[in-house]
């Protein structure tokens, strides 16, 4: 058997705050394999964000494991550690520096790890920008001259500029109107195979995980409640919380009605 | 003929800048009766949020702003009436609640007397004691389980659900004809966002009260609307009852629109979206 690409075991997280503590994770385990893409779910509070961080390495876990490639990851990252692990965020606006041009945001994380000269980086950033569907030109423009969708187009440019190997996806559509969002999706599924990309997509819209994720981890108060591949999340789920997430997602057609109808009455009501 | 709650009729709305003017609405109609839920469905920057703006009376005294056509609400022409007239509906013939509970709420006042706030549009001279009373009474009626020690909070002591709650408590405390609801819930989770319109199904019901629903979430529009209208760069493309656009959309936008929906059935089903643009530009279509 091979070795998964991240290995998570037994991770915890409890944030101290005025004597109270917080159990924002408790007892998180999930293998993921390269090319796979698992979708983290669960209401705002859950701890979905939380296990993100720890993956990035932004808060250190308060106890369990986490693997890459078979190797333990320390709190502190190296370089290159940090550099196969990158993150896009939800809203565009705010996670691309609004003074800086977007061929230097592009540039930077080249520029961190080394990548290539620097005669030949402003090809790259081209190179990036293309890859994402953006014309070359935009690479003189401001982040305040782009739409929604180009800004997280950008982000996601920036992401790949490292040429990291899981890329964790915090809501990057939510903010995106539907037509936008889907163009988005596409560009990632084109992405994830182009580039033997491993994801991990943290979002609460159960639409977009059905059309993204290949195995869904459902949280709920920093648990995991279920773990199961997509198909099976969707047509019959283990856990009673599951089929209430479906449930309360809005749809669009008789066939998706009928599925949600089929949840709900299997679903055994809780208190 | 019929007492319509809201008419709007050959709406244009134009920006004037400097260099350039920027027509943001073009002979938009529509009119909402009275009961009604109906939704206005476009994406950002379609001209959604003006409209509600406009019915709000909050764009007619800026400068270099031209509104052409006329708004009526209740049968009463905003052309006609002054601004102060126009400021008492507010709040109290119509209302408002927002994308964003917990950023429209104030954070330095608590509950009550943002309540207060409220109540005092209609009744000047009503007592704390009273608005406590009433404040109570709705804040039960939205489920919430404490209230007295939610009106004592401020906003960001309670959750996104319980502000959303509050928000809808507040727009709907002197019972107005018309409640614009600006995509209510949508920055809030699935299970809250089911919870927000499931509840304001239930009260405005009980209340009759019409709502104008602006969203560019078709699940939502689905599950909420009796009637839609579909806006696409100021200009109306499709309007009909709910189920009928669903069941049967003509215009090559609301097609567009419906397609780019990801759905909880089977795998992989985000079509390719249209991106020639240029379809959408075709006259609309009416069921």
């Amino acid at each position: 058997m091979t070795t998964p690409l991240l290995e998570v075991k037994n991770l915890a997280k409890v944030f101290k705050q005025d004597g109270f503590e917080i159990n924002a994770v408790r007892d998180f385990s999930v293998s993921v394999k390269k090319g796979d893409c698992l979708a983290i779910v669960g209401e705002s509070g859950s701890g979905k964000s939380t296990i993100a961080n720890m993956i990035l390495g932004v808060h250190p876990p308060t106890s369990g494991e986490i693997h890459f490639k078979g190797k333990l990851l320390s709190p502190r990252r190296r370089k290159n550690e940090r550099r196969v692990l990158q993150l896009v965020q939800q809203n565009p606006y705010s996670s691309i520096n609004p003074s800086r041009r977007i061929g230097a945001t592009i540039k930077l994380p080249l520029k961190v790890h080394g990548i290539g000269s620097s005669q030949d980086r402003p090809g790259r950033v081209e190179e990036l920008l293309a890859e994402v569907g953006l014309p070359a030109s935009y690479a003189r423009r401001a982040p305040s001259t782009l739409s929604g969708g180009q800004c997280q187009r950008v982000a996601i440019a920036r992401a790949l500029a490292s040429q990291p190997e899981l890329i964790v996806l915090d809501e990057p559509t939510s903010a995106l109107d539907v037509l936008v969002q889907a163009r988005v999706l596409i560009l990632l599924q084109e992405l994830q195979s182009k580039r033997d990309l491993t994801y991990i997509f943290i979002t609460h819209d159960l639409a977009v995980v059905r059309n993204m994720a290949d195995r869904v981890a459902v949280m709920r108060d920093g648990q995991l409640l279920e773990l199961n591949p997509t198909g099976k999340i969707f047509e019959n789920p283990d856990h009673n919380y599951t089929r209430s997430l479906i449930s309360a997602s809005p749809v669009i057609t008789k066939k998706e009605i009928k599925l949600r109808e089929k949840l709900k009455a299997g679903l055994v009501r809780e208190r | 003929m019929k007492n319509l709650t809201l008419e709007i009729i050959r709406l244009s709305l134009t920006f004037e800048g400097l260099m350039e003017t920027n027509q943001v609405l073009h002979e938009i109609s529509l009119n909402i009766a009275p009961k009604e839920k109906v939704a206005l469905v476009g994406e950002s920057g379609s001209g959604k949020s003006v409209t509600a703006r406009l019915i709000l009376g909050l764009l007619q005294s800026r400068a270099k702003t031209k509104i052409q056509g006329a708004i009526r609400f209740e049968g009463q022409e905003f052309g006609w009436i002054t601004e102060k007239e126009r400021d008492q509906l507010r709040g109290t013939r119509m209302s408002m609640i927002f994308q964003d509970p917990v950023s429209a709420l104030n954070p330095v006042y608590n509950i009550e007397t943002q309540f207060h706030e409220v109540l005092r549009r209609k009744h000047p001279l009503i007592t704390r004691r009273q608005v406590r009373k009433e404040a109570i009474k709705i804040l039960e009626d939205v489920h919430i389980v404490h209230p007295e020690r939610v009106l004592k909070s401020f906003p960001f002591q309670l959750s996104g659900g319980m502000n959303q709650r509050v928000m809808i408590a507040m727009g709907l405390i002197n019972k107005p004809t018309l409640l614009i609801a600006d995509e209510p819930g949508t920055a809030l989770d699935v299970t809250v966002q089911d919870q927000t319109l499931h509840l304001m199904q239930e009260m405005v019901a009980k209340r009759e009260t019409s709502v104008f629903l602006i969203s560019h979430n078709l699940g939502v529009v689905r599950e909420f609307s009796d009637r839609l209208y579909v806006i696409y760069q100021g200009r109306i493309v499709e309007e009909g009852k709910t189920e009928d656009v669903f069941a049967d959309p003509r215009h090559p936008y609301t097609k567009a629109l419906l397609a780019a929906v990801p759905g909880i059935t089977s795998g992989n089903t985000i079509a390719d979206v249209i991106n020639d643009t240029s379809a959408f530009r075709a006259p609309k279509e009416v069921h």
